[in-house]
């Protein structure tokens, strides 16, 4: 199975007709482990991302998993399935942001002077390290929510109607907040170059 | 200009894969010249890159062992679910024996009492003793609670 695909591509979204005709009902371990194999990777990355913090992507990933099977929900189909997923990926994620603001920030994972040798190494390399530093630098300035919002509009290729489902706002809302997020998000990007 | 109708287009070519080599001159020039869609298509090419290269590498479990994980953390709340209950029943009977024996006894020391002391200098004592039993039994329940579900 791909993984190149984003998320409103068929690897996450695309599910054949018997999978449809199991319903969108509680989870059995078939579905389970079925949904779970479409979506993991993409909710690991995005607790990763909208944290900052790879090691606490991995406990939340667990957490994320056992409340939605726990929660035992109808869904209407995949892409509600999915959404009802990334909402509680959302939640949980906010909850160990709020976490971590109160016991400190932690420290940054990437430490420029420490890998210079691995820079040097291969400028393409170098490149990739630069732009991918620069991008967790310019999202770890940006208001958790701001995260959220730009991750599954552009990483994701969310709707607005979806990113409104997930976040928990308005739908009208979505698209000034977008804007905003895009801007600053611009703005830390261009001051850095 | 804060949006372009062209945004979407433009994000449909990255997201696809297309840009910048895989799209036309159009609209090359358009986002060179747009900035809503300069915008986006920097940011969108950095985070659909980003999640492209993360979404190979992602360190996830398989899917037997978290479907493992959580049918186990589901059994143990459930357990601890049902250890709660049965602990509150229990205090809830204890409690419940306390009174009794409290109201028995209570009963015998008031008719000894009321055979020795004064009917003036009853209220003077039993009073208080009564509120506090009262407010213990009104309490004790409560603190039962709280004492089993500090998890």
């Amino acid at each position: 199975m791909t993984h190149d695909l984003v998320m409103n591509d068929a690897s996450l979204t695309g599910v054949d007709q018997k999978t449809k005709a199991a319903a969108y009902g509680p989870m059995d371990e078939d579905s389970f482990r079925a949904f779970y194999d479409r979506t993991s990777r993409a909710v690991w990355v995005y607790l990763a991302r909208v944290t900052g913090d790879r090691q606490l992507a991995d406990d939340l990933l667990q957490e994320v998993f056992y409340r939605f099977f726990r929660a035992n929900a109808t869904h209407a189909d995949e892409a509600h399935r999915r959404n009802s997923l990334f909402c509680f990926a959302t939640n949980i994620a906010r909850d160990a942001n709020r976490r971590k603001v109160r016991s400190g920030p932690a420290p940054l994972a990437l430490d420029l002077e420490e890998n210079a040798d691995l820079l040097r190494i291969d400028e393409r390399v170098a490149e990739r390290f630069e732009a991918s530093t620069d991008l967790a630098r310019a999202m770890a300035q940006l208001k958790p929510m701001q995260r959220e919002m730009l991750w599954l509009a552009y990483a994701l290729g969310s709707s607005h109607a979806e990113i409104a489902e997930i976040v928990g706002i308005r739908s009208g809302s979505v698209k000034i907040l977008l804007l905003r997020a895009r801007r600053k998000m611009a703005a830390l990007l261009g001051g850095k170059r | 200009m804060s949006h372009c109708p062209r945004e979407q287009e433009a994000l449909d070519l990255v997201r696809a894969g297309r840009w910048p080599d895989g799209c036309d001159d159009k609209i090359r020039a358009h986002v060179a010249a747009c900035v809503p869609c300069g915008e986006c298509v920097e940011i969108a090419s950095m985070l659909t890159a980003d999640y492209r290269s993360a979404v190979r590498t992602a360190p996830v479990p398989t899917s037997g062992l978290v479907w493992w994980r959580v049918q186990r953390r589901a059994r143990e709340d459930a357990a601890r679910t049902v250890a709660r209950v049965v602990t509150m029943v229990q205090g809830l009977s204890v409690l419940l024996g306390i009174a009794v024996a409290v109201g028995i006894a209570g009963a015998d020391n008031l008719k000894r009492t009321l055979a020795m002391v004064s009917v003036t200098t009853l209220p003077q004592w039993s009073i208080p003793l009564l509120l506090a039993i009262t407010v213990w039994l009104a309490l004790a329940p409560v603190a039962v609670y709280f004492a089993v579900s500090g998890d």
